[in-house]
């Protein structure tokens, strides 16, 4: 039995790559050599909040219904380090925040991150977990329902939605618009994209949701690392085009390496 | 504020009461308009229709109540295709209400009565199987240590139907019908890209833009795209059902759609001319 | 140390490590450990569904006790019931999910409920329509012209018509659609890679807090 899996030697090498590109644009980080460009949506976060504060009306932060264990998993994480963040923005600038859950085991690690927010600003005594992070369904539409009836009764300021969304997605967008939030919206589940691009007034497409817990944490480390995405995608880019051309000519060389 | 005006901005309670109507009156009254059957659909079909006689069929139902209405009506079409071509049929969920949708399938298919087929050995039903694509690996590499029991808790082993069957080998065709953009994809990997299986799919219209690269590069044989694909395989294996009534909702409702958003448009351009003018 | 920081990233790394090696590699150990990983993930998540059920009542107990927020105790006592009676019905016939009055529960409520969820994003897309595709400027055209060729390809009475509408629908989906999100696709898996190796190395810890 061959140590490695058949079809899967190239991954394995293209894996090892991002590795080590990865360490290496994490090391360019620290000497300040990488510079990545701005990312509207995510800096717009800010404004969603502080605009919150001056209506004096709540904040929501949905992160979605992925999972742990599900192939959304790191959409999730995506989410988690923007719940941190908002939360964070939030208990410093006094708005409330509103994060209902979906998983029940995303749920414990959301309410401890926010928590921390909260502890970190010294203001933990202004949360009500119980009350701002509600566990409301792990069924879809229940969940969906469970939200648009939240936002309409507290008609919040602002919406930011990012992590793994189904059909969902429209709903929400559509119900925030109506109460007149301002939203940012991001997810890679690539049938959502469409929706969020037509309501939000912010939107974070496919990739860009991954870079955000780097981006918002401003610690060149791991703005560093982000270049190692842009690295790889030029790396697909080439080869794509290299592969393409020799396809057309009959040579299918690249489809065979990629194979291994 | 002039009628231009009023129109770029008439009130969503006027256009949703509207979208209200455009879905009664023709379920009311059905008008039968034509349909055009598509490629994808036709494709579902004659694959299913070029197997021989007793093929053992791996069919996944994947989707709950929320898409039933969209996927019910192809899944019965389907089934009584399959059940017409005494095709054998392995039966699982790869969505957790998916078990909730089977009976609601068969009671209108009636294996039983329409076709004399006999449970256990034309077809069973494994329930849901946990894991997405670890249940699919499953299902397909080692069929009896992932599965010991069908869902009613029969012992595989007293199922004629599952006695030659342990995994992806026996097999002639697997086929889903999905809501979940994994569970579409996870049939690519794990039946075309694994073991190089005839893959047939159905999905939600508005997925269809995602998996449908599947189809064009041959790893899907046939793609049900929605109710749109459900209307299709209803006129082709001729069991006309709810598919073909929305059909004709399917056309009034997006031909109001357009209307609103030729609306939109003109009154947008004429409200901008107007205030050039001004200026 | 800082063992509420390095503890959990020390856990996601030795974890982690064994999802790449059992994917990549057909070392029966490692296939074995994984399994018995993800077996322990299934049981914490039953766990976890547990306290999703404490969270339910003791935010629902506590609205119905306070009566706030104008009649919404009154649907925090519906939410609970309902709660109540299909984990009541589900357990005492001994069937669970599979006994005939559950069903009849499921097919009598939720079933028609679910769908009326999903039936009502026909409305949300309709409106969405009137109120977005405006040919405002020259990019806005074009995704109009795309939008329009799409739905009439999409409804069955066009191209039933004129044919001509369903294989524009079918051009637009190929070259151009599936050449676009063949691109983003890609672009997601890589960031997905890169996202998953900052992880590994505890580079990512938002979802940890800012610690």
């Amino acid at each position: 039995m061959a140590l490695i899996t058949e079809g899967r030697v190239f991954p394995l090498i293209a894996f090892i790559l991002a590795w080590v590109a990865t360490y290496v644009a994490v090391g360019m980080g620290k000497e300040g050599k990488i510079h990545i460009r701005r990312i509207p949506g995510l800096d717009a976060i800010e404004e969603v909040i502080g605009r919150s504060v001056e209506m004096g009306r709540p904040v929501f932060d949905i992160i979605g219904m992925g999972q742990f264990t599900d192939i959304y998993a790191t959409q999730t994480i995506a989410g988690l380090s923007i719940l941190s963040y908002v939360a964070e923005l939030c208990a410093r600038l006094g708005a409330k925040l509103y994060a209902p859950q979906a998983r029940v085991d995303v749920m414990p690690v959301a309410v401890e991150l926010v928590r921390d927010a909260y502890r970190a600003e010294g203001k933990l005594d202004e949360l009500d977990v119980d009350e701002q992070m509600p566990y409301l369904s792990g069924t879809q539409f229940a969940w969906a329902s469970g939200i648009i009836g939240m936002a309409a009764r507290m008609k919040p300021a602002g919406n930011i939605m990012i992590g793994p969304f189904w059909a969902e997605s429209m709903m929400f967008a559509e119900s925030f618009d109506r109460v007149g939030a301002m939203q940012v919206g991001g997810t890679a589940r690539t049938y959502q994209i469409p929706f969020f691009a037509a309501l939000c007034d912010y939107v974070l497409i496919g990739e860009e949701i991954f870079a955000a817990g780097a981006y918002v944490s401003k610690d060149p480390q791991q703005i560093g690392s982000i270049a190692a995405q842009d690295w790889y995608k030029m790396a697909a880019i080439i080869i794509s085009i290299i592969g393409a051309l020799l396809s057309t000519a009959g040579i299918n060389i690249i489809t065979e390496i990629l194979s291994r | 504020m002039s009628v231009w005006e009023k129109l770029t901005a008439v009130p969503r309670e006027v256009v949703m009461t509207l979208v209200v109507l455009a879905m009664i009156i023709p379920a009311i009254r059905p008008l039968g308009l034509p349909i055009l059957t598509g490629d994808m659909s036709r494709a579902w079909y004659n694959t299913v229709e070029q197997l021989p006689e007793g093929s053992v069929v791996l069919f996944d139902i994947g989707y709950g109540s929320g898409g039933y209405p969209s996927l019910g009506p192809g899944n019965i079409a389907a089934f009584h295709q399959m059940f017409e071509k005494n095709l054998k049929l392995v039966i699982m969920a790869t969505a957790l209400e998916g078990t909730m949708m089977y009976p609601l399938i068969m009671e209108e298919v009636k294996p039983e009565e329409n076709y004399g087929a006999v449970y256990g050995e034309d077809y069973v039903f494994l329930g849901y199987i946990a894991g997405e694509q670890t249940a699919m690996a499953g299902v397909l590499g080692d069929l009896k240590s992932l599965v010991s029991t069908d869902y009613q808790g029969t012992p595989i082993s007293q199922l004629p139907l599952l006695e030659n069957i342990n995994g992806a080998d026996d097999f002639a065709l697997v086929a889903y019908l999905t809501t979940a953009g994994g569970v579409a994809e996870g049939w690519v990997y794990q039946a075309y890209s694994q073991y190089n299986k005839p893959l047939l799919g159905g999905c939600l219209s508005m997925m269809t833009t995602s998996i449908k690269p599947y189809y064009d590069s041959g790893q899907l044989l046939g793609l049900m795209d929605g109710i749109k694909g459900a209307a299709d395989l209803e006129f082709l294996t001729g069991h006309p059902g709810d598919a073909i009534v929305s059909s004709d909702i399917l056309s009034f409702t997006q031909t109001l759609v357009l209307v609103f958003i030729a609306i939109g448009n003109i009154s947008f351009w004429m409200t901008r001319k107007t205030k050039e003018e001004e200026s | 140390m800082d063992y509420k920081r390095d503890l959990p990233l020390a856990i996601t790394f030795i974890v982690g490590i064994i999802a790449v090696l059992d994917y990549y590699t057909g070392v029966q150990a490692i296939t074995d450990t994984f399994t018995i990983i993800k077996n322990w993930g299934v049981v914490l998540q039953g766990f976890a569904l547990g306290l999703g059920a404490v969270n339910l009542f003791r935010v629902h107990g506590r609205r119905i006790s306070q009566r706030r927020e104008g009649s919404d105790w009154l649907f925090s006592g519906w939410l609970l019931l309902m709660l109540t009676v299909f984990v009541v019905v589900g357990l005492s016939t001994g069937q669970y999910d599979q006994g005939p009055t559950y069903s009849w529960l499921y097919n009598a409520i939720y079933l028609p409920l679910g769908s009326t969820m999903y039936s009502s994003l026909a409305f949300y897309m309709a409106y969405g329509a009137y109120k977005v595709l405006r040919a405002r400027n020259f990019e806005a055209g074009l995704l109009f012209i795309t939008a329009i060729l799409v739905i009439l390809g999409n409804t069955p009475v066009f191209p039933a018509i004129y044919p001509g509408f369903f294989h524009m629908r079918e051009w637009i989906f190929g070259p151009i659609v599936s050449g676009a999100y063949r691109g983003v696709r890609i672009g997601i898996g890589i960031g997905a890679v890169i996202l998953g190796i900052r992880t590994l190395l505890g580079m990512e810890t938002g979802y940890l807090g800012r610690r």
